[in-house]
């Protein structure tokens, strides 16, 4: 693009000629015919080189010299002054004090005017590309500081200007952007690493509590409990503990609507639903049989994510399905006898145990309010539970009080609170951080825990016919989840150009 | 030829290259010559009236810059005198002496248009 030259000039002819002169070079012109106009035309549009008249009326090339140099953004521009030399050398002096460039002589020969505007612009150029370097070397700088501070994400360094540049410059700013962008992918992998192990490590809490749940709600039902008596004592521990832990830890405050809601939802899931469930099922079905058919949570989540369209159900993960549906049968096969109809219904009352699960898994990721305490939340859910069971158990004249209260047993409730506490809020935990899917996995650990504490507490055994069925509960897990479980801790990472490293 | 002799044909010569070499833009050029030289007389008798002899200066100063592109060297002289006397005070004989600027203008007009369009300057 060709270089643009305004000329100020009161007097029409002469700008007329040092207008066409000026094209005739092959420059872009603008014309002024004051020092107020010039100097607002500049303002909007920005030129590479003035040709200034001195006198003029009103402001004369003095004044607009001034007023030039005062306004950094127009002070480097180059003014050539144009002057009758011979009669006005004290003018070209002055104007030159003042910081003009050069001087034209009126009657300029069209030589002298190329010259004169040539070596202007060049060193007007040559000043440009000087502070656009020292601007660049800044830009660097601050990325380089950001980097130091290790607060940075490669987008936003902002260096990609400097490292289009061809020079020596550009080339330090490739090199820097592409350590900055392989240091922040490390950082990013190192950290994502870090969350998986987390949740990994939580989802095995999570299994090794809720595992134990099976076997001590077995013993409880054997030293006759009431399911009812026993979800209204087991909440009342577990809200007391968690209200406690929150008080003492600064976090108790009175719950809003919202929250009030979420845990009213997510008692009558898990206080209520969830507990007299398995409460009831272990009273009439074997713990590792109930840890086994708690895997189905991991086909339940996918299932249910999979009909609200939130996961995509797949050959594989159908096939998945199958296997698990399969384990399923072998377990019931291998473990119960089907000859009463009995067995069958508890059997069905023992499935709605995982899927209370996933329902709760995907309750806690989509629905938890934001910037809730999760030890609070619990003890809030924990108290409504307990609420909800008494006045069930007051309005169906069932027993309150856990009647015949042994040693034992007061251990076993409290231990069973203890355990759900601890389940809740740490599958709270999982759900909140990797999500239900991820969360679901859980089911793995809670089925191999359950059948562990079973064999401990309660020496049931497994058969050769159960292990495999458990062997194929597995493999159906590993169809269905760990794909999508991975998706939960997608990052977007920023697009690495190492087509111009080697340039 | 008589007529040609009061333009200074260097300076026309030197015009007609800083246009390029363009006879037409020249030809422009002085037409704009023509029709914007004589608002400077006005300016000059106005000035002189008001005894404004900063306003006169700066009139005399541009009909001179005019005068000496076009090679008007007898106008071009009368208006540096009035120029330089101008800037140290009042200008004797003032009137007299725009109406002389006046005459050497439509002189250097003639001589100029004759020039221009006979081809006198190849």
């Amino acid at each position: 693009m060709a270089d643009r030259v305004l000329v100020v000039d009161d007097h029409a002819t002469s700008r007329k000629k040092l207008s066409a002169a000026v094209k005739k070079l092959g420059f872009e012109v603008e014309t002024a015919d004051e020092g107020a106009a010039a100097i607002q035309l500049l303002r909007d549009h920005p030129v590479d080189a003035i040709l200034l008249d001195i006198v003029m009326p009103v402001m004369d090339g003095f004044e607009v010299l001034a007023a030039l140099k005062a306004d950094t953004d127009l002070s480097d521009i180059p003014v050539i002054v144009v002057s009758a030399m011979e009669d006005d050398t004290a003018s070209v002096v002055r104007a030159i004090e003042l910081g003009a460039e050069d001087f034209l002589p009126k009657d300029f020969d069209p030589v002298i005017l190329r010259a004169r505007l040539s070596s202007s612009l060049e060193k007007k150029h040559n000043r440009d590309r000087e502070r656009e370097f020292r601007r660049h070397v800044d830009q660097l700088t601050s990325a380089a500081e950001e980097l130091e501070n290790g607060l940075f994400q490669p987008e936003r360094l902002k260096i990609e200007n400097v490292a289009d540049r061809t020079d020596n410059l550009g080339r330090l700013a490739r090199v820097f952007k592409g350590m900055a962008e392989e240091i922040y992918r490390r950082e990013l992998k190192l950290r994502k690493n870090v969350r998986a192990l987390r949740g990994s490590l939580l989802v095995l809490a999570v299994g090794a509590s809720w595992g134990l749940l099976a076997p001590l709600s077995r013993m409880a039902a054997s030293l006759d409990s009431q399911p009812l008596a026993l979800a209204i004592w087991v909440n009342l521990i577990i809200a007391a503990l968690c209200l406690a832990s929150s008080a003492i830890r600064g976090k108790f405050q009175v719950p809003d609507m919202a929250l009030l809601r979420f845990c009213l939802w997510w008692g009558i899931l898990v206080g209520v639903l969830q507990q007299l469930a398995l409460f009831w099922v272990t009273a009439h079905v074997q713990a590792t049989t109930v840890s086994l058919i708690v895997t189905l949570e991991g086909f339940m989540v996918f299932a249910v994510a999979a009909a609200l369209r939130l996961e995509k159900a797949t050959m594989k993960r159908m096939i998945g399905l199958a296997f698990g549906l399969a384990g399923s049968a072998l377990v019931i096969l291998s473990r119960e006898s089907l000859g009463s109809g009995d067995t069958w219904f508890w059997l069905l009352v023992a499935a709605s145990v995982p899927f209370l699960f996933a329902v709760e898994d995907i309750f806690l990721a989509s629905r938890r309010p934001d910037g809730t305490d999760i030890i609070h939340s619990t003890g809030i859910m924990a108290t409504i539970s307990c609420v909800i069971t008494l006045v069930v158990a007051l309005l169906a004249g069932a027993p309150v009080r856990i009647e015949g209260i042994t040693t034992d047993l007061a251990t076993i409730v409290f231990l069973i609170a203890v355990a759900s506490a601890l389940g809740t809020v740490l599958s709270f935990s999982v759900a909140t951080i990797a999500g239900a899917v991820f969360a679901s996995q859980a089911a793995y650990a809670i089925a191999i825990a359950g059948i562990i504490w079973s064999m401990l507490l309660l020496d049931e055994s497994m058969s050769p016919l159960a292990w495999g069925a458990l062997a194929f509960m597995m493999l159906g897990l590993y169809f269905v989840e760990p794909q999508s479980s991975s998706e939960d801790y997608e990052f977007r990472l920023p697009f690495v150009d190492r087509s111009r490293a080697g340039t | 030829m008589a007529e040609h002799s009061a333009i200074d044909l260097d300076a026309l010569r030197r015009l007609l290259r800083a246009m390029g070499g363009e006879m037409d833009d020249l030809k422009d050029l002085f037409d704009s010559f023509v029709e914007d030289t004589p608002p400077l007389f006005v300016t000059m008798r106005t000035a002189a009236e008001n005894a404004d002899w900063e306003a006169f200066r700066r009139a005399a100063h541009t009909a001179k810059g005019a005068a000496r592109d076009f090679g008007a060297s007898d106008m071009a002289k009368i208006c540096a005198a009035l120029e330089h006397e101008a800037a140290t005070g009042p200008v004797a004989d003032a009137f007299q002496r725009v109406a002389d600027v006046e005459a050497a203008f439509a002189a250097a007009c003639g001589a100029l248009k004759s020039l221009l369009n006979g081809g006198g300057l190849a």
